[in-house]
């Protein structure tokens, strides 16, 4: 159980540093270089591991549906945006920022779909998370 | 000390001057040249500076908030892939259409390096972390914890690594001291995703 817990932690930290490193990347280049970066070192990275581990294909991948395939040009977007956005504001506000956005767009791709869930919930959840980004803006109103 | 502030590494005053009208004007007052980097007065006591500097603008809020929404469609197409597919494809096939599409933009806009200078080899090595978070994922998921417990703890190493990595300016990144909106910002966004990923699903 620590195991799981820790790897699940670690996940998160892995994603921190991973945004540290794009973002002082870009720092010297810029972000859509660094996202270049990110995906062309990932992607030996996961096929060295594809390489050992194998099963690279299984399954029936091609049944997919056609969207399914959107991932890259998403990520590389997602990956671009991190980078500018934490050599401007600062780890802690990128990093939560993203996670609002994430939480609001996932209750909205849910909704969207028809996905059930606890309205009260969803409500008390989105609100709280668009009070956290006012009380970022708010208070900075005041210093600027 | 207090009332000087010593001036960032050079690498790092380009954003100072983008972000900080304030920073600006004290950069201009203090001159071009070998005097921008010695000591100076500055009416920011010493903590105080870098929290001008780095409050986000609307358009590096909404940047930010924008790419958090690009998670959620990233989940939905790699998450459906995995469906198919490995798991491991589900990492590589973004990977690999991901490269693609940036050589091409990049080959296509030429946009401008920020800096003439190398970046270290370490700065590289962040698609290795990215590559390691979907493994670490999958076997946490995979687990007791499922989905909503994976995503709960990795919000919190998220949010203590990104506050610490602040606090020090890791990895050649500016430094900033989290002040206490930053605090309170991140307990209400933090409480409302934990009742998102606890209390959000089928009642």
């Amino acid at each position: 159980m620590i195991g799981v817990i820790a790897m699940a932690v670690v996940a998160g930290l892995l994603i921190g540093l991973s945004r540290q490193l794009n973002g002082r990347l870009a720092l010297s280049t810029n972000a859509m270089e660094s996202s270049f970066w990110n995906h062309a070192v990932g992607l030996v990275f996961v096929s060295l591991i594809a390489l050992l581990g194998g099963g690279l294909f299984s399954g029936a991948p091609l049944d997919a549906p056609w969207w399914a395939y959107l991932g890259g040009p998403i990520g590389f977007l997602f990956i671009a945006a991190g980078s500018w956005a934490i050599a401007r504001i600062g780890a802690a506000q990128t990093a939560m920022l993203i996670i609002a956005g994430q939480m609001i767009s996932g209750v909205l791709i849910d909704v969207a779909m028809g996905v059930q869930g606890n309205p009260f919930a969803r409500v008390v959840g989105v609100a709280l998370i668009l009070g956290g980004m006012w009380v970022t803006r708010a208070a900075k109103k005041k210093s600027a | 000390m207090k009332g000087v502030v010593l001036w960032p590494k050079p690498d790092r005053v380009p954003l100072a001057r983008s972000t900080n009208t304030n920073e600006f004007a004290a950069y201009t007052r203090a001159g071009r040249g070998v005097n921008r980097w010695v000591a100076m007065p500055c009416r920011y006591p010493q903590t105080v500076p870098m929290t001008d500097m780095t409050s986000p603008r609307f358009i590096h809020f909404l940047g930010a908030f924008a790419a958090g929404g690009l998670i959620s469609l990233m989940l939905l197409t790699n998450g459906t892939l995995a469906q198919y597919g490995s798991l491991l494809f589900s990492s590589w096939v973004p990977h690999l259409t991901g490269t693609v599409l940036a050589l091409l933009i990049l080959l296509v806009l030429r946009p401008a390096r920020a800096s003439t200078k190398r970046a270290p080899l370490w700065a590289y090595l962040g698609g290795v972390s990215g590559g390691l978070t979907v493994i670490a994922t999958s076997a946490a998921m995979n687990s007791v914890l499922a989905l909503s417990g994976t995503l709960a703890l990795g919000l919190a190493g998220q949010i203590v690594f990104s506050l610490f990595a602040d606090a020090r300016g890791l990895f050649g990144l500016p430094q900033r001291m989290p002040q206490v909106r930053d605090y309170a910002g991140l307990a209400l966004i933090v409480a409302g995703a934990l009742v998102l990923i606890f209390f959000g699903g089928a009642p």
